[in-house]
């Protein structure tokens, strides 16, 4: 429909039947068609130049349906920022296409929603809300404000009013859905926008008109302090709200390319990384565009961090931030992605630790900021840590930001800008979010332990066991008497010290133990058992000592020694073997023995030697973890020290002290039997 | 597309912790351990306790044959 403005007189055209305001592309008239005809709302102040890729008339998809940007408003926030709202004309419905700092989100209202009261809501509040779907999901409250229309172009499906102030909540589910609720004015009904957060290439934007000449953008990106006249050079102009000059140390008010005093920082901010600098990080290059330096109220004492403001247009803003000369890289998460669990904050699937809770607070700025920053300003911060990443909450009575930090090396810092020739502060402690230089021993060594306990078990079942040769009765005669001479060529008799048994059987690869058990009483004995190979002659010898005394000292009975002892001998050819014992003792007369010969016998000694080997790197690597989680969290105001470090050093010592014991309780076995 | 760029704005994924580059000496080490006591336990051998020799095959056809005092107590005495 084509009609004439009524303020200027120019022809206007209404190209869509359902848009009901339509900006006078001569005069800036708000012109309004009614069912009683044409009318002025009032004239809209020029645009705010911003650098946006989206522009009137052009098309986009949104899944399988087009749209078209058919008309635009400029909002101002009442904390100062300014965002774009566009106006997206589908078949049958209207879509509100927000744009604020590289995001995009786009809403569609829902009728006949029940709304809580404006007064109900805060940061953090959670509201359950039906989406365009008609299912219903839990939002969390990010941002309660205020705003009023400043600028417009193009057809709108609305009553603009120019200058018309607005009050809205901003929510979101932490799964890419969002929610405006519009109150409005104080009086008006609530309507609610419910929607997604996009990035630009889920919306194939594509055409519209060319961009009117940019007379007014802040094209020179240099201006001249109003304070000290020194030159700031600009790297985000469309997107600040505040400058801080370097040279005088002045904050300033950025204003459609107007630079206006605020105040003068008691501090003069000195960022290690100057401004301007271009790092590349993960996500591309960035360039650094302000510095803030705060400082955290820990129990009464302030202590100083800086962060570094880093922007480019395609990635938005992001941060830089060194604490103790340990550096973060921070990314800003959804309002709503952060869920409480009995563990703390879950995000992607993470359980992150209450670390730090504290008042934050601003001490000086440098450079350029999309937010009005301001010296003395304070947040209440949250750190919830599962090292290298960190997840922070700052919180005012209005708004809520979350933030990803995820932990870079001072030297990556240095790669990231290049040549550039930083002087980066000294490390010192560990950082909320510093890796444990130990990660994933202690699982290596978990397992480890698990498997030789696995196979500890499997053996010590499997192991048979089986008895071949016993003889309980052997004499020891009281000396080992040299034989009598005999003549020569003839074999002199057995002594009488030394035993054969009858040729018996063994099994081949089966280790053999040999048992001895005496009737020693303040008395030693010395064994050397033989097995001889009746077919090959081949032999293996061991040999054993026992002891055993005891008394009766001042009334109490006492013992030491033993009368048994056992030898293992490895596996041996498998065939008739005969035992020789060539025994001795101490002591007058005869004493007595039995010797018992099994196979398969289960080596606790070796068992007890694993375990304390796989201990000693459980005990080191423990000691490591734990100093470090200490050093950890002696810096922090809220949680506790995570137990597993602990929980390793407890097994790296139960194991190392187990193994010992085992080793001396195979030893002692060894040497003299009970 | 990578699975980063199907996630939501402002969604950025928590980077996990990497394993120290001491895991894998300690796996090594581990392995050799346990693998070690595994074959200790499975060939059932010992760790260097016993002497072993043979008896010469004319010792064994001599008169008396293994039970040689001779053999014993000149050319082989056992034991430590």
């Amino acid at each position: 429909m084509k009609t004439t403005c009524p303020s200027c007189g120019a022809e206007i055209e209404f190209r869509y039947d359902d848009s009901f305001v339509r900006v006078c592309s001569h005069c800036r008239a708000a012109v309004a068609r009614t069912d009683r005809g044409i009318e002025s709302l009032g004239k809209v102040a020029d645009l705010v130049p911003m650098e946006s890729p989206l522009r009137l008339f052009a098309d986009g998809y949104l899944g399988s349906q087009s749209f078209i940007l058919v008309g635009m408003a400029q909002v101002r926030h009442a904390a100062g920022g300014l965002t774009q709202e566009w106006y997206a004309k589908f078949s049958g419905s209207w879509g509100w296409l927000a744009e604020a700092q590289g995001r995009y989100y786009m809403t569609f209202e829902v009728e006949g929603a029940q709304l809580p009261p404006l007064e109900s809501l805060a940061a953090g509040s959670q509201v359950e809300l039906p989406t365009m779907l008609g299912a219903k999901r839990m939002f969390t409250v990010a941002e309660v404000g205020g705003a009023k229309y400043v600028a417009a172009n193009g057809e709108l499906p609305f009553k603009l009013v120019p200058d018309g102030f607005y009050r809205f909540v901003d929510l979101s589910d932490g799964q890419g859905n969002f929610a405006t609720i519009d109150y409005g004015a104080p009086g008006d009904s609530p309507t609610l926008y419910t929607g997604q957060q996009l990035s630009l290439a889920d919306l194939h934007i594509s055409g519209g008109e060319v961009a009117p000449p940019r007379d007014e953008k802040i094209s020179s990106t240099r201006l001249a302090c109003p304070n000290c006249n020194a030159p700031i050079d600009l790297r985000a102009p469309e997107q600040s709200l505040r400058v801080a000059c370097a040279y005088c140390s002045h904050v300033l008010d950025l204003q459609q390319g107007t630079l206006r005093v605020l105040e003068k920082l008691k501090l003069k901010a000195d960022p290690r990384i100057p401004l301007g600098s271009v790092g590349t990080f993960a996500e591309g290059e960035m360039t650094v565009i302000g510095y803030v330096q705060r400082s955290a109220d820990i129990e009464g004492d302030w202590y100083a961090f800086d962060e570094y403001l880093l922007y480019e247009p395609t990635i938005g803003f992001r941060w830089l931030v060194c604490s103790d000369g340990h550096w973060s890289y921070v990314q800003p998460v959804a309002t709503g992605a952060a869920e409480i669990s009995t563990k703390g904050i879950k995000y992607d699937g993470v359980n992150f630790r209450l670390f730090q809770s504290a008042t934050l607070r601003v001490d000086t700025v440098v450079g350029e900021f999309y937010w009005q920053v301001k010296a003395g300003e304070t947040v209440l911060g949250e750190d919830y840590v599962a090292p290298p990443a960190m997840l922070s909450h700052e919180s005012t009575e209005g708004e809520e930001n979350w933030s990803l930090s995820t932990y870079v090396k001072p030297s990556a810092v240095e790669q990231a800008f290049g040549k550039a020739q930083l002087v980066l502060p000294p490390t010192s402690g560990i950082a909320p979010n510093q890796p444990d230089p130990t990660q994933g021993v202690a699982s290596v060594l978990t397992l480890s332990l698990l498997a030789l306990i696995a196979l500890g078990i499997v053996f010590a079942a499997l192991a048979p066991e089986v008895e071949k040769y016993s003889n309980t009765s052997i004499v020891i005669p009281p000396t080992a008497a040299a034989p009598e001479a005999v003549p020569e060529g003839t074999e002199p008799p057995t002594p009488a010290n030394v035993f054969f048994s009858e040729p018996f059987a063994l099994d081949a690869d089966k280790n053999i133990d040999l048992r001895f058990n005496t009737s020693l009483s303040n008395d030693w004995s010395y064994v050397v058992a033989s097995l001889v190979n009746v077919a090959t002659g081949d032999v293996v010898s061991v040999d054993a000592s026992m002891e055993f005394y005891s008394g009766v000292e001042e009334g109490e009975y006492w013992t030491e020694g033993n009368q048994n002892a056992h030898e293992v001998v490895g596996p041996v050819p498998g065939g008739q073997y005969v035992l020789r014992l060539e025994t001795q003792h101490g002591g007058g007369g005869e004493a007595m023995m039995s010797v018992v010969v099994r196979q398969g016998v289960f080596r606790a000694r070796y068992f007890g030697l694993a375990l304390a080997v796989l201990g000693l790197p459980f005990l080191i690597f423990g000691t490591w973890s734990y100093s470090v989680e200490k050093r950890r969290w002696t810096n922090s105001t809220e949680g506790k020290m995570p137990k597993t470090p602990f929980l390793i050093l407890i097994g790296g010592f139960a194991l190392v002290l187990g193994g010992i014991v085992a080793i001396l309780k195979a030893i002692a076995e060894s040497s003299s039997d009970s | 597309m990578t699975a980063d760029d199907k996630r939501p704005p402002d969604h950025p994924v928590v980077p996990r912790p990497k394993r120290s580059l001491l895991a894998p000496f300690m796996l090594v080490f581990c392995v050799l351990v346990v693998g070690g006591y595994g074959a200790l336990a499975y060939t059932q051998r010992e760790l260097g306790t016993e002497d072993r020799d043979q008896i010469p095959s004319s010792v064994r056809s001599s008169p008396g044959g293994y039970r040689s005092y001779s053999f014993w107590h000149t050319g082989y005495h056992g034991g430590k």
